[in-house]
C-alpha cells in the first residue's frame, strides 16, 4: 500500500511535467510515453537505492533522460532488426506533431539539436540549476554552462526567425 | 519574451499534454516486480542452479541489467561493468548519437581500442556488416551480422535491403551473428540495460561455459514447422570483461555451444 500511494503521489506531483519534458527531447508523444512508463516504473524499483543526495525531483528527472536515451537507442536496434511495428495505437491527435506544424516556443527549441534541447528544457522548463543539470548529465558544472549559453543563443535566433518579441 | 516566462509559455503550448489515465493504468501495473521464471522452466533450469552455485533466480533479486522473455526474468549473468571506448571517427546526429559502419569487426575493434572477445570460427569474410551505435556518454551497441559463416554459402548481397541472401548449409542453416553491448559511463550503469525478448521466444537453459561464462540460452518457437526439419534461431547471452555478448543465429544447440566455447 505504501508503495502504491508513494507512486501515485510521484505521478500526481511530477507525471505531466516529466512527460512534457520527454515530448521536447524526443520530438515524438508516442516515445515520450515509452520513456516516462519506463520512468516511473525505473523509479518505483530503484527508490530504496536513493540516496537523497539530490532532491527527489532531480533524481526522477535524472532518470527520465536516461529513460529517453533508452527509448531512442531501442528504437535504432528494432528498426534494425525489421521489427518495427507499422502504426501507433489509436487515433488521436500527437499533440507534438500539432505544436511542430505551427510557430511557437516549444517547436523552436524542438527544431534544436539533442545537447541544446537537453539543457534548455532542464534549466527553463524543469527550472533546475546549473548545478542539478550537472547532476543530472553527468557533465561538470562548466560544460553546463557552456552549453546552456550556446543553446540560449541559437534558440534566440530560432525565435527571432518565428516572430517572437524580445523581453 | 523574457527568460523567465519560458516556462509559463511552454506549459501553455503543451497544457493538451497530460498523463492520461491509460498511460498511469500501464504503469501501475508494470510498478510490481516481474517474477522470475515460472515453474515450467524450473526442470531446465533446476540443472543450471547447482552449477551456477544457487543462483538467485528464484530469490527476490534486484538486477541492474535483467534480460527478459515476454516479462519473464531470466536467471543472472556476471555483471556488465564501465568500459573504456574511443570515440568513433564520425559525426554524430543531432541527439549527440553516432552511427557507424566498418568493412570488418577488426578494423571497428581497432578504432574503438576496447577489448572485445572475437571468436576462432570467424574468418575475416566479405560478407560482415559490422556498425556501432553509441552515445559516448552513455552506451554503445556493436552488430556484427554474419559474424560466423559456417557452411552457409552463396552470399549475395541485397542493395534495396542492404543486407546479404545465403544458402543454408548441412550443418548453418544460417550465419550466426554477433551483438556486443558496453556500459561507458557511471550513469549508465545505475540506470541498468534491460533487454526484452519479445514474441515467440523461449528459455532453453543457464549453464556455464568452458572459458566460465555464465551462459542464458533462448530459441525461438516458430508456429507450424515440422520441428525434423526446421533449425530454430538460438541465441546465447553472456557477459565477460564487462561487456554483454548475444550470439545468434539458426544453428544447433551444441553448435552454439561450441561457438561460445570458442569466443575469447
Amino acid at each position: 500500500m505504501q508503495a502504491e500511494a508513494f507512486l501515485e503521489r510521484l505521478m500526481r506531483e511530477y507525471g505531466d511535467a516529466i512527460l512534457r519534458m520527454c515530448c521536447l527531447y524526443l520530438k515524438d508523444y508516442q516515445l515520450a510515453e515509452d520513456a516516462v512508463q519506463e520512468t516511473f516504473m525505473k523509479a518505483m524499483k530503484s527508490y530504496e537505492g536513493f540516496e537523497h543526495q539530490s532532491s527527489e525531483k532531480t533524481w526522477l528527472i535524472r532518470i527520465a533522460m536516461n529513460c529517453c536515451k533508452n527509448v531512442m537507442r531501442n528504437r535504432w536496434f528494432q528498426i534494425r532488426q525489421n521489427h518495427l511495428q507499422e502504426g501507433g495505437e489509436g487515433t488521436e491527435e500527437d499533440p507534438v506533431n500539432a505544436l511542430l506544424e505551427r510557430d511557437s516556443v516549444s517547436a523552436a527549441i524542438m527544431r534544436l539539436n539533442g545537447n541544446d534541447r537537453q539543457v534548455l528544457v532542464l534549466y527553463y522548463y524543469q527550472e533546475l540549476s546549473v548545478r542539478e543539470i550537472a547532476a543530472v548529465t553527468g557533465k561538470t558544472e562548466n560544460a553546463v554552462m557552456q552549453r546552456l549559453n550556446r543553446a540560449r543563443g541559437k534558440m534566440k535566433k530560432k525565435l527571432e526567425e518565428i516572430g517572437y518579441e524580445r523581453g | 519574451m523574457k527568460e523567465a516566462e519560458l516556462k509559463e509559455i511552454l506549459d501553455r503550448e503543451l497544457e493538451k499534454v497530460k498523463m492520461e489515465d491509460r498511460l498511469k493504468d500501464k504503469i501501475r501495473k508494470g510498478a510490481v516486480e516481474k517474477k522470475p521464471l515460472g515453474l515450467r522452466a524450473c526442470i531446465a533450469v533446476s540443472a543450471a542452479v547447482v552449477v551456477l552455485g544457487g543462483t538467485t533466480a528464484f530469490a527476490g533479486y534486484r538486477m541492474l541489467n535483467p534480460v527478459r522473455i515476454n516479462g519473464e526474468v531470466l536467471p543472472e549473468l556476471d555483471s556488465m561493468e564501465i568500459v573504456e571506448m574511443n570515440e568513433p571517427e564520425a559525426m554524430a546526429d543531432e541527439n549527440g548519437l553516432i552511427d557507424k559502419d566498418y568493412k570488418d569487426y577488426s578494423r571497428l575493434k581497432e578504432e574503438l581500442g576496447t577489448e572485445l572477445l572475437e571468436s576462432g570460427l570467424s574468418r575475416d569474410n566479405p560478407y560482415m556488416l559490422c556498425s556501432i551505435y553509441t552515445d559516448p556518454d552513455s552506451f554503445a551497441i556493436i552488430t556484427v551480422d554474419n559474424y560466423i559463416l559456417g557452411d552457409t554459402a552463396d552470399y549475395r548481397y541485397i542493395e534495396e535491403e542492404s543486407r546479404y541472401t545465403y544458402e543454408h548449409g548441412e550443418v548453418y542453416d544460417s550465419p550466426v551473428s554477433l551483438k556486443a553491448d558496453l556500459i561507458l559511463s557511471e550513469l549508465q550503469m545505475e540506470i541498468g540495460w534491460e533487454t526484452e525478448y519479445l514474441g515467440m521466444s523461449r528459455f532453453v537453459e543457464s549453464y556455464r561455459s568452458k572459458q566460465g561464462y555464465k551462459v542464458n540460452l533462448l530459441e525461438d518457437m516458430a508456429e507450424g514447422v515440422d520441428p525434423r526439419e526446421y533449425v530454430s534461431k538460438k541465441t546465447a547471452i553472456f557477459v565477460a570483461g564487462g561487456i554483454r555478448y548475444t550470439l545468434s543465429g539458426r544453428v544447433p544447440l551444441e553448435v552454439m555451444k561450441e561457438i561460445v566455447d570458442s569466443m575469447g
